[in-house]
């Protein structure tokens, strides 16, 4: 048994199976280049030895499975202070000849399932966390899912991947030029879904992330141990991982539920584009430069909405909504609320584009710098509304009891307000308790859009009628990731139920 | 250099059900003559479970429900075969010996046979399959697809995993071996388990260790010795 090693890492998880992935991935020689020595120490907290390869040091991982309870947490120290909000399922640090940990190395997710629906927002906050705190972040997930019916005895549709999540990552990895990596598994139902023609990435058969990960894993661990010029950069592997995250956003961006309208027609997504969009980001990553060009998806900003944006739907249900919030605030910003040429032309001149056109959607979709405008054709989270003084006044309307503080943070008339309020309209709250996938909604409309998503512009107005009437308590209590998650990224929420707000 | 005698040293300050799960999965997953088919430690939504056919396939069935009506997805299943024979047994695991509760064996075992308002595993398909070092495939014949429906040499056991209190011992001399047998025998007796595992740490390092008990049915099996002398530590 080796009793020293030249360097030592810890492999905290949420439970020993998700530390053992990452293990795993070192386990694979061919790609690693780390070998397999020996385990050591107790069972359940095993020690993984490793022979570096390439310059026959031993390399020491110890598993640290659980991290603890919320407020819990079970290890001398804290690994997701000040930098997580939500636990993520491993996160890998280095130890010292001091016994002092390092800020994590890297951080991974894995999932054996496609989330459905709004579920694929849930892990959003933490892919934006890993990135602001420099730490990149590798989520593994299938390349497609396929829905069952309720006893799974019989197959319904494919699952697809969420373009906006991809995007989402792609944005936070050029904004913050840290890796943000989605990294696809292979599974059975990619055949099945090849065999039924199923929309499928491009090349899908030959996608070859996860090798390109564990590739790039090593080498960061490999970074950390001998500093950051002593190996050749991993542009091959993280090059190969961005095209094909390039590819998964540019197949599914302009389908389903998506039809993201902005960044369908983005140069980055253009399909000769595509490689050199990949290059281009793992280039500037690896060489710490951020370039300015047209291949960048987090610089699109609100002109982009007014040229390439869509008009705005939401759905509301009246059991769970208010009528004020559906008569008196959805429906001023809903388009396709508007059936008849008569209401069109009203929507429009309440918004100051007056029209006798026989065609009032042409006329819309020409004033999109003037009227609320979003990314999405389909139904959409949220709005970017330009006319802040005219959205004052619908807000003032809906909630008379709110403040001229408040109200001044929407449209200040002694002010030069230029910038676009951008509007977030979230449920938050199920009979149950608040909706976890909504917790993970607004980081996931940063990291679509981290240029425009600030807190100076940012607006959240909670409208289910299950909100707690004590939710000002609860957003002071600063431990409702809902609620934390609102006060980061917002400058103002309004919550319809109590018709008060805070400036946040 | 690093001394791995200085890392060894970090512990937790808890181990409770997690410490109770890496113990079981761990060393399962040591002894090839079995094969874990599932393990689900708190925190974890791994959904698929994987029954080895005496044949060596290996059938995966995804898609089960997290908290099935009157019936309990377990923390692990561990399988052995032997022969022609497929014998699982149905783990779960809490924090306390007092956690057990009177309908865990029932509970378990309706995982896999079902209950009124909710088709067992055993009733359901199996979507994928892989034989060893192959990649999983797609199961198109449906015949193939529920072969365990109709499987006649299956055996279920379930079994109840707990952490002793104190669960951490500076010394093992100061485990009371006695009192804790005691404990656990009437425990499976009373809840008419098939075994009962107790799981607690001791020394410097927290080394884990065991004890075990098992009704006299099972207790004869190959399956329990195969069992005990891997899970005894």
């Amino acid at each position: 048994m080796n009793s020293q090693v030249n360097f030592c890492y810890r492999v905290y998880g949420d439970n020993i199976l998700e530390c053992e992935l990452l293990i795993d991935w070192l386990r694979q020689p061919t790609i690693s280049e780390f070998e397999f020595i020996e385990e050591i120490g107790p069972v359940d907290r095993p020690i993984f030895i490793f022979k570096d390869c390439l310059t026959t040091k031993l390399f020491a991982f110890q598993l640290c499975p659980f991290y603890g309870g919320t407020k819990n947490i079970i290890w001398s120290t804290n690994q997701l202070e000040g930098i997580f909000n939500e636990k993520p399922d491993v996160l890998l640090v280095q130890i010292n000849d001091k016994g002092q940990e390092s800020k994590p190395i890297l951080v991974a997710e894995f999932d054996d399932a496609l989330q459905a629906g709004n579920q694929s927002w849930q892990r959003a906050r933490r892919s934006v966390d890993s990135a602001k705190a420099g730490i990149p972040y590798f989520y593994v997930l299938p390349i497609i899912g396929w829905e069952r019916d309720s006893d799974g005895k019989s197959l319904k549709n494919p699952r697809y991947q969420n373009a906006g999540i991809t995007i989402g990552q792609l944005a936070l990895s050029s904004y913050y030029n840290i890796p943000s990596l989605q990294i696809y598994k292979h599974t059975p139902w990619e055949d099945i879904a090849a065999n039924g023609n199923h929309t499928l990435p491009k090349n899908f058969k030959n996608f070859s992330s996860l090798q390109s990960a564990i590739a790039y894993s090593s080498h960061l661990i490999r970074e950390s141990a001998y500093g950051e010029s002593s190996f050749l950069k991993p542009l091959s592997a993280l090059g190969n991982i961005f095209n094909e995250m390039f590819i998964v956003t540019k197949t599914y961006c302009d389908f389903s539920e998506t039809h993201l309208t902005i960044h369908r027609s983005h140069d980055a997504l253009d399909d000769k584009n595509i490689m050199t969009s990949a290059n281009h980001l793992a280039c500037n990553i690896l060489n710490k430069t951020q370039t300015h060009t047209k291949f960048r998806l987090d610089q699109i900003t609100e002109s982009d909405f007014f040229i390439r944006g869509t008009l705005f739907h939401k759905d509301a249900q009246k059991k769970t909504t208010t009528n004020n919030f559906r008569n008196n605030v959805l429906k001023k910003i809903n388009w396709k609320e508007n059936a008849s040429l008569q209401e069109k032309t009203n929507w429009l001149a309440t918004w100051g584009v007056r029209t006798n056109s026989s065609d009032p959607d042409s006329i819309a979709l020409q004033n999109l710098s003037k009227i609320p405008v979003t990314y999405k054709e389909n139904k959409s989270e949220a709005v970017l509304i330009s006319n802040r003084q005219v959205f004052r006044e619908i807000i003032k309307t809906a909630y008379p009891k709110l403040n001229s503080t408040i109200m001044d943070w929407i449209y200040d008339p002694k002010k030069n307000q230029k910038t676009s309020s951008f509007f977030i309209p979230l449920y938050g709250y199920k009979p149950s308790g608040d909706s976890r996938p909504d917790r993970g909604l607004i980081p996931s409309l940063f990291s679509m859009f981290p240029k425009i998503l600030t807190k100076q512009n940012t607006m959240v107005l909670m409208y289910s009628i299950h909100t707690p009437p004590n939710w000002e308590k609860i957003l002071q209590g600063n431990s409702n990731q809902l609620w934390t998650a609102i006060k980061e990224f917002c400058g103002l929420i309004i919550v319809d139920k109590t018709g008060t707000g805070a400036l946040l | 250099m690093i001394d791995l005698d200085d890392i060894l040293q970090y512990v937790p300050s808890q181990h409770g059900e997690h410490g109770v799960d890496s113990v079981i999965h761990r060393l399962c997953n040591k002894n090839n003559s079995m094969h874990e088919s599932y393990c689900n430690p708190p925190g974890a939504s791994w959904a698929e479970i994987r029954i080895k056919h005496p044949s060596g396939k290996l059938y995966h069935w995804d898609h089960i429900p997290r908290a099935p009506e009157k019936a309990k997805r377990p923390d692990s299943i561990i399988q052995y075969n032997e022969n022609n024979e497929i014998h699982l047994l149905s783990i779960e695991s809490k924090e306390k010996i007092t956690d057990a509760y009177p309908d865990m064996n029932e509970l378990l075992k309706n995982f896999f046979t079902g209950s009124k308002k909710f088709d067992g595993l055993f009733n359901r398909p199996a979507w994928h399959y892989n034989t060893a070092n192959s990649t999983p495939s797609y199961i198109q014949n449906s015949k193939e697809q529920y072969w365990l429906k109709d499987y006649k040499q299956r055996f279920v056991y379930s079994g109840f995993a707990f952490s002793f209190e104190p669960e951490y011992y500076a010394d093992i001399s100061n485990f009371d071996d006695s009192k804790w047998n005691k404990m656990m025998v009437e425990k499976i007796k009373h809840i008419d388990l098939d075994i009962i595992i107790g799981v607690g740490w001791h020394g410097i390092n927290h080394l884990p260790f065991t004890r075990i008990v098992a009704n006299d049915k099972f207790a004869v099996t190959n399956f329990y010795k195969i069992l005990n002398s891997t899970l005894l530590i």
